[in-house]
């Protein structure tokens, strides 16, 4: 230290140690100070708000509309893991049972997705806006809620111009829940059919609003994390439907009494409010002397469903 | 302010009952050690941090005055430098009761625990057997998240805002640490160091990771060593050690082989707390569930095989001696310091050369990238600061009027 040290007295050789760190310091410091001071006059929480970002925010607005109790919290993607670390730490208590795959026998908790960028969601689905015309009755031809090899669920989004409380009976189970949609804030459902019926089940859907509603439907594999949407239908679109291929053929009785139906050849009675299910054939057709609404669904490759849909439903 | 007021008055209040030259980090030692040993028997917090509270006063009422709260040490005055070093720590104070926590670690794995044990009221409930959330890192030492804890337990409330000073205390604390052993310009250029005065993310002051508090408690033992100080004493800063992160154990036991040739037959004395904390952390470990992190003690017979990686990782930690970006000047110093230090530079190196290896072995056998000590070089060279800094003062100093203290 003796050459090197020599230009600087022995006394101010420390200086010029606290000289080596601050000087790099000073520019931080200032920018800290400023932020400092800048957040000061706010309440913490909207401090928050400011540090951390969309992120923060949409965790804590989810965190208000659920129900007291454990959530299971989807991991979309390889790096979605550090976003569900911090759902984890927000939310403590309330435990977060993290999850890269949904296994089939996860308990049905209310569920959040998360991926490595973006707000955190209730939906497999990504941005779920609701796509109908506005109507007061609707028909959902499919919904479920099914524990299985994957996971299947039904999403679903609620718009309404004016505030309104809608009925969804779940049929042909029987079971109703009226939820109230408040005038443009999208009600979102990530499981409508067990939400409703308390169970795993498969049927349709009647939705019934005091106010014209929009609304868009998905059938979710929450073990895959894909979705594929369930069209909602204001109008049964005229008879006989045809459909080439697919794995199921399910047919759907709106009305209240029983309809005879021909099934790909077959007479079949379709009751009241009932969706049967039938294998399908490489070329399926429906016809009846009363209104019927039929479909086809495969499973895909990626673990999605395919359906056909008569014409003119989309 | 609950958890503020109780920051600043009952880890300093326990501390002056042990060592009157730094009673917050011999508080927050203390506090934290005897809160595992107890809760490891199960003994609830609330019980165990009155009787901390009791025994405290009644040792402060029965010490006699203060023999070893010295001004501090180097040749310049005083004056300067603690207004150098009163402004960073106002600052940062100031930002740690002001910004939101906004880390990875600290929320990740340090806190949570708090939390949990704050919750549940026990250090090995539902929490540590992942029943009631993800609880990565489990087997992590829990000294600080204990501290945080008892935080948490005084305000009844589980918001981390409690428990911002905490972290930014350690800083201080280190800071004066290293004021009163080694001078007030040290102390002050330790605080203005940007790495630790200004990262909020990964490590710093105004983070919730433990790595400045490790970096502490290794400084405070080791200057017990170099200062041939009080064996019980320096037993307790290296208990603290062992139970602050994962690697305070290894530290901690080449502390203990230090101060056998130090202290020689009074080692004895420095033995009982660090056995006692150790003891009880693998006894802890045994009763929860198994940590998510790899097994590095196992791995790191692999590290013959690894070697190339081995060296990238070495070349990457000792590469950021040159990072001014975090460290300024002063780590660049302290590196030509290195080689015209006298003083306690044997027991330096004994501590430093070791650590040196095993965190680039630790990097090598994992899967690690080994870009990816880049990011750890920072926080595992805080964990040495205090040695690092004894060496940089001896080399600075040596030729000045005022010799550094015995070794």
């Amino acid at each position: 230290m003796r050459r090197i040290g020599s230009f600087l007295s022995p006394k101010s050789r420390p200086v010029a140690v606290f000289l080596g760190a601050m000087l790099f310091s000073l520019p931080g410091a200032v920018r800290l100070a400023q932020r400092t001071i800048g957040l000061a006059p706010l309440p913490y929480e909207e401090r928050r708000v400011r540090e951390l970002g969309e992120k923060y925010v949409s965790m804590r607005a989810l965190e208000k509309t659920l129900p007291p109790g454990d959530v299971n919290v989807l991991l979309v993607g390889p790096n979605a893991i550090d976003r569900g670390i911090f759902v984890n730490y927000y939310f403590y208590p309330r435990a977060s049972h993290l999850y890269f795959e949904m296994p089939a026998q996860t308990a049905r908790l209310p569920l959040l997705v998360t991926e490595a960028e973006g707000p955190l969601r209730q939906t497999i689905v990504k941005d779920p806006r609701a796509a109908s015309k506005p109507h007061r009755q609707l028909i959902v031809p499919f919904v479920a809620a099914l524990q299985g090899e994957d996971g299947y669920a039904t999403e679903a989004v609620l718009e309404a111009a004016r505030d309104s409380r809608v009925t969804l009976t779940l049929l042909p189970a029987g079971a109703a829940k009226t939820y109230a949609v408040r005038s443009g804030q999208p009600l979102i459902l990530n499981d409508v059919a067990h939400d409703i019926a308390g169970a795993m089940t498969t049927g349709w859907l009647q939705v019934r609003s005091e106010e014209p509603v929009r609304a868009a439907f998905w059938l979710v594999n929450r073990a895959r994390v894909v979705a594929a949407p369930v069209p909602v239908i204001t109008e049964v679109p005229a008879l006989p439907h045809r459909f080439t291929g697919g794995e199921k053929l399910w047919v759907l009785n709106p009305g209240a009494s029983a309809v005879t139906a021909r099934v790909n050849g077959r007479e079949e009675t379709i009751e009241g409010g009932a969706l049967r299910m039938f294998f399908a054939e490489r070329v399926n057709e429906v016809d009846a002397g009363q209104p019927l609404i039929s479909f086809t669904s495969a499973k895909t490759g990626d673990g999605n469903t395919s359906f056909q849909w008569p014409r003119g439903i989309q | 302010m609950t958890g503020l007021l109780f920051t600043i008055a009952f880890f300093p209040l326990v501390g002056w009952a042990v060592s009157r030259t730094n009673p917050y980090l011999a508080g927050t030692g203390v506090t934290g050690l005897a809160l595992f040993v107890t809760m490891v028997w199960h003994v609830p917090m609330a019980v165990s941090l009155i009787g901390l509270a009791v025994v405290a006063l009644i040792a402060i009422g029965l010490r006699p005055a203060a023999r070893d709260a010295a001004g501090p040490a180097g040749g310049t005055p005083a004056f300067l430098s603690d207004i150098a070093l009163g402004v960073a720590v106002v600052l940062l104070l100031s930002a740690a009761a002001i910004l939101p926590l906004s880390d990875y670690d600290g929320r990740a794995f340090w806190l949570i625990k708090a939390k949990a044990i704050a919750h549940e009221g026990s250090i090995d409930g539902p929490f540590f057997h992942g029943l009631t959330a993800a609880n990565p890192r489990n087997e992590y030492p829990l000294l600080v998240p204990l501290d945080a804890a008892a935080i948490f337990t005084v305000t009844r409330d589980l918001d981390d805002r409690h428990t911002r000073w905490l972290f930014a205390l350690f800083a201080v604390a280190f800071a004066l640490e290293i004021r009163r052993r080694l001078g007030g310009w040290f102390g002050a250029a330790f605080l203005w160091l940007p790495r630790i005065l200004l990262d909020s993310a990964n490590g710093g002051a105004l983070s919730a990771y433990c790595d400045i508090a490790l970096g502490a408690f290794v400084a405070c033992a080791f200057f017990e060593l170099v200062e041939n100080g009080l064996p019980l004493r320096f037993g307790l800063w290296v208990a603290c050690a062992a139970l602050t992160k994962n690697e305070g154990l290894p530290l901690a036991i080449l502390l203990l082989i230090a101060g056998a040739f130090v202290f020689r037959r009074r080692i004895a004395a420095a033995l009982a707390l660090p056995l006692v904390a150790i003891g009880h952390l693998f006894l802890w470990r045994a009763g929860i569930e198994r940590s998510d992190e790899q097994n590095f003690a196992r791995t790191l017979l692999d590290v013959p095989s690894q070697l190339e990686r081995f060296g990238s990782a070495m070349a990457r930690l000792l590469a950021d001696f040159a990072n001014v970006r975090d460290w300024g000047l002063v780590l660049l110093m302290i590196a030509v310091a290195v080689f015209f230090a006298r003083r306690g530079r044997l027991l330096a190196a004994a501590i430093l050369l070791p650590m040196f290896v095993l965190y680039a072995s630790a990097v090598a056998v994992s899967g690690w990238d080994v870009d990816t000590m880049n990011a750890l070089a920072p926080r595992v060279l805080t964990h040495l600061l205090g040695p690092l800094f004894y060496l940089l003062r001896d080399a600075v100093l040596r030729e000045s009027a005022v010799e550094p203290r015995p070794a």
